[in-house]
């Protein structure tokens, strides 16, 4: 991709307190336009790089590296143009949006809400607008609908309003927290449908965590996976899908369910996500990895490209061997 | 003719829930209508379907932990309704569950090794040497150690605690575990490690599975005969092999089509389900799934579908069955 990035983030590090880094040297970019996927095990760090470019961490996180927006390291912006930009340019949807929507307010007061921080107009412009949005993602009786408290709509519906509000601003980035996991599957669809379909028709670049490899398979088109605090494997959802590079993204691969072929069983990988508070030396999959060698416990490697579309983090990694004897 | 190790006939369960305020009348909330099965030794059946369909009621109907509003269940044969009360409580044993949450069903207080053996206190055994070794054993099975036996639940990651919560449904030699969401909770890699040892487990003591998920996918690795359920009803039953080739009933079909792709090339503008689940408290008349059915008719809003047999292995509730299955080139013996 040759247009400069919308996102791109250098080297992030958030830690929470001496012993503790939740995020370790991640590097990634997002274009304009582009869906991109962070995928990985609970507690790997998707939320909290993504809380990080919102600038939502609490205070007690320790930020480092860079992230710049059109240009900007949002790591030097005031708490104040932060928000300023969250609202306007950056959208956010949660994966339980109850915990976002205010309860004792109405749907149509906290979309006409939104319309109005950005673009002040009328009540009743903002109400026509908000009213516009719903429909936009496929709220049915939009205006009936603006009524409505939060309680009264289902998951679907409410993430749907999230969606909504996260649009008011027409932003060029949309980051999404799992929007989909706890939803049902057909609404889970109808929700990716509609993510894909807003990227289409608005350009909204995508940056959608989830530990779905299928959601990525319906709708990314590069994906960065995470393990254990770091980014280990980045590449276009069909190398990832074709030739994975890291062996923890191949392991992700081998135990996902699947709908085609005989049902066989699963590959696994063993043992579980180590402690992030009590990792081990070397590489951080040195552990859970088949195809681990001593050298793996001498140092981490560090996540390097393969080829133009494809970096891994593995001394295996074909290009990383070339590297090494270099 | 052998009796399956589990019967279930005309379940329904109703609860009663309170209106919209003060005033309104007190409502019914039918969450499990006339559900009927059997489930064989050594079976899986998978159990799907989307939220609030009614399968956590029905697991809990069949174990007993709620009293049905109709119909019956038998064990081995044997009409729990109507067996005496000490009976029961050996039979219990012989049903167990493992819940979604393990953080929740495990008290945070007790060890690893009561929180096991806790099936066999209720059942008036008391603590010895020998129990303790037999807790070690199953923390063996299940891949932990015995070491883990004096630990407490937070010490351990959530495939582990799903692992105590498996260890202790099998202490008790049972015939039947009712799975409900077992593995919904979990990390992938660690997801596919649960599933094996359940199959593994299967093999090795003879287990029954009443195997209640709503990833199709998922199931799709454990389950030998699938039930689909809607609303409260099964809409589908078929053995595993055929269903997944094709599913009859139009909700099992979009079911089906919304699980997510297993492959960026599979990607392709597929017929979505449109709407949202309707109300359980107000569900539609006649077929359930009507209003959302790409093939409904005026029949549809007025008589309700029975679940019948529409090939010598396939039950549907649908009343043009044949018909949709003959558009989509199954043959069903019909004309
Ligand atoms: N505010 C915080 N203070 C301290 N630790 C935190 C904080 N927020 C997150 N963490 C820790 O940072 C690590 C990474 O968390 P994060 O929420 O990014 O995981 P995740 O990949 O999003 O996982 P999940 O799939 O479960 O959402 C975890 O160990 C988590 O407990
Ligand atoms: N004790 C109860 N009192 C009133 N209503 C109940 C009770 N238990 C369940 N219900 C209702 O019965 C219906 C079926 O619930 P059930 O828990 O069996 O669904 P489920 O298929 O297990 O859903 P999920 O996938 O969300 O676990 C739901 O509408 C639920 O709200
Ligand atoms: S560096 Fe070694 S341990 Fe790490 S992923 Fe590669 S082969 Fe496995
Ligand atoms: S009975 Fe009618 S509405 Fe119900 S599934 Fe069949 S065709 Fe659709
Ligand atoms: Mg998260
Ligand atoms: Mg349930």
């Amino acid at each position: 991709m040759t247009a400069a990035p919308l996102l791109s983030v250098r080297d992030l590090t958030v830690s929470f307190n001496t012993r503790f880094t939740a995020v370790r040297e991640a590097s990634f970019d997002v274009h304009p336009g582009e869906l991109v996927g962070v995928v990985g095990e609970s507690g790997s760090g998707k939320s909290v790089s993504a809380l990080a470019v919102m600038g939502l961490l609490p205070p007690t996180a320790k930020v480092t590296g860079s992230i710049h927006f059109e240009g900007r390291d949002l790591l030097t912006l005031s708490r104040r143009e932060l928000r300023k930009l969250r609202g306007r340019d950056i959208g956010i949807i949660f994966q339980e949006p109850m915990t976002s929507l205010n309860p004792v307010f109405t749907i149509g007061d906290q979309i006409t809400e939104a319309v109005r921080v950005h673009d002040p107009m009328s009540r009743k412009a903002a109400w026509d607008r908000a009213t516009e949005l719903l429909e936009k993602v496929g709220v049915p009786a939009p205006r009936r609908r603006l009524q409505d408290y939060p309680h009264q709509l289902s998951g679907g519906l409410r993430q749907r309003v999230m969606i909504a509000i996260a649009l008011s601003s027409s932003p060029k980035l949309l980051i999404a927290d799992e929007p989909t996991t706890a939803l049902d599957v057909t609404i889970q669809a109808q929700l990716l449908d509609l993510l894909n379909q807003l990227r289409q028709d608005f350009g909204t670049a995508i940056l959608l965590i989830t530990h779905n490899m299928g959601v990525m398979a319906e709708v990314a088109d590069r994906v960065v996976v995470m393990y254990a605090s770091r980014i280990v494997e980045e590449a276009t959802i069909f190398d990832l899908f074709d030739r994975p590079q890291h062996p923890y993204t191949s392991g992700l691969l081998g135990s996902t369910p699947e709908l085609d072929g005989e049902a066989h069983r699963l590959r696994t990988i063993a043992g579980a996500m180590p402690n992030p508070a009590e990792l081990p030396p070397g590489c951080l999959f040195a552990p859970r990895c088949p195809r681990a060698i001593p050298a793996c416990l001498d140092m981490q490697p560090p996540l390097l490209p393969i080829s133009p579309a494809q970096s891994a983090a593995c001394i295996l990694a074909p290009g990383l061997v070339a590297e090494g004897a270099r | 003719m052998t009796t399956p190790l589990l019967s279930v006939d005309g379940l329904s369960k109703e609860f009663p829930v309170a209106g919209d305020n003060w005033l309104a009348p007190r409502q019914t909330l039918r969450a499990v209508q006339s559900v009927s099965f059997e489930l064989g030794s050594r079976q899986t059946l998978g159990l799907v379907g989307e939220s609030g369909c009614g399968k956590s009621t029905t697991g809990r109907l069949i174990l007993q932990l709620i009293e049905p509003t109709a119909g019956t269940v038998r064990f081995n044969g044997r009409d729990l309704a109507t067996m005496p009360r000490e009976e029961l409580r050996q039979l219990r044993s012989s049903m167990q569950i493992i819940f979604q949450d393990p953080q929740a069903s495990l008290n945070p207080r007790h060890r690893v090794e009561e929180l096991i053996l806790e099936p066999l206190y209720a059942q008036g055994e008391k603590p010895s040497a020998k129990l303790t070794n037999y807790a070690g054993e199953l923390l063996d099975k299940v891949g932990l150690s015995r070491r883990h036996l004096t630990r407490f639940p937070h010490e351990f990651s959530g495939g582990q605690r799903q692992r105590i919560g498996i260890a202790r449904a099998i202490a008790s030699k049972p015939q039947l575990i009712v799975c409900d969401e077992a593995v919904s909770a979990l990390d992938v890699s660690v997801q596919a490690q649960v599933i094996n040892l359940l199959q593994d487990l299967q093999d090795e003591l003879g287990l029954s599975y009443l195997f209640i998920g709503h990833d199709l996918a998922v199931v799709r690795h454990i389950a030998d005969t699938m039930a689909i359920m809607y609303l409260g009803r099964i809409v589908e039953m078929a053995p595993k092999r055929e269903f997944y080739a094709l599913p009859m009933h139009p909700y099992s079909q979009a079911l089906l089509g919304s699980v997510p792709v297993s492959h960026p090339s599979k990607r392709h503008a597929r017929k979505r389900l449109e709407g949202e689940i309707p109300s359980p408290l107000n569900p539609p008349t006649g077929c359930h799934f009507h209003p959302r059915c790409r093939f409904a008719r005026d029949i549809c809003k007025v008589q309700v579908p029975q679940l019948r047999s529409v090939t010598p292995t396939r039950q549907a509730a649908c009343h043009f069955a044949e018909e949709i299955a003959a558009g989509e080139g199954l043959t069903t013996g019909a004309s």
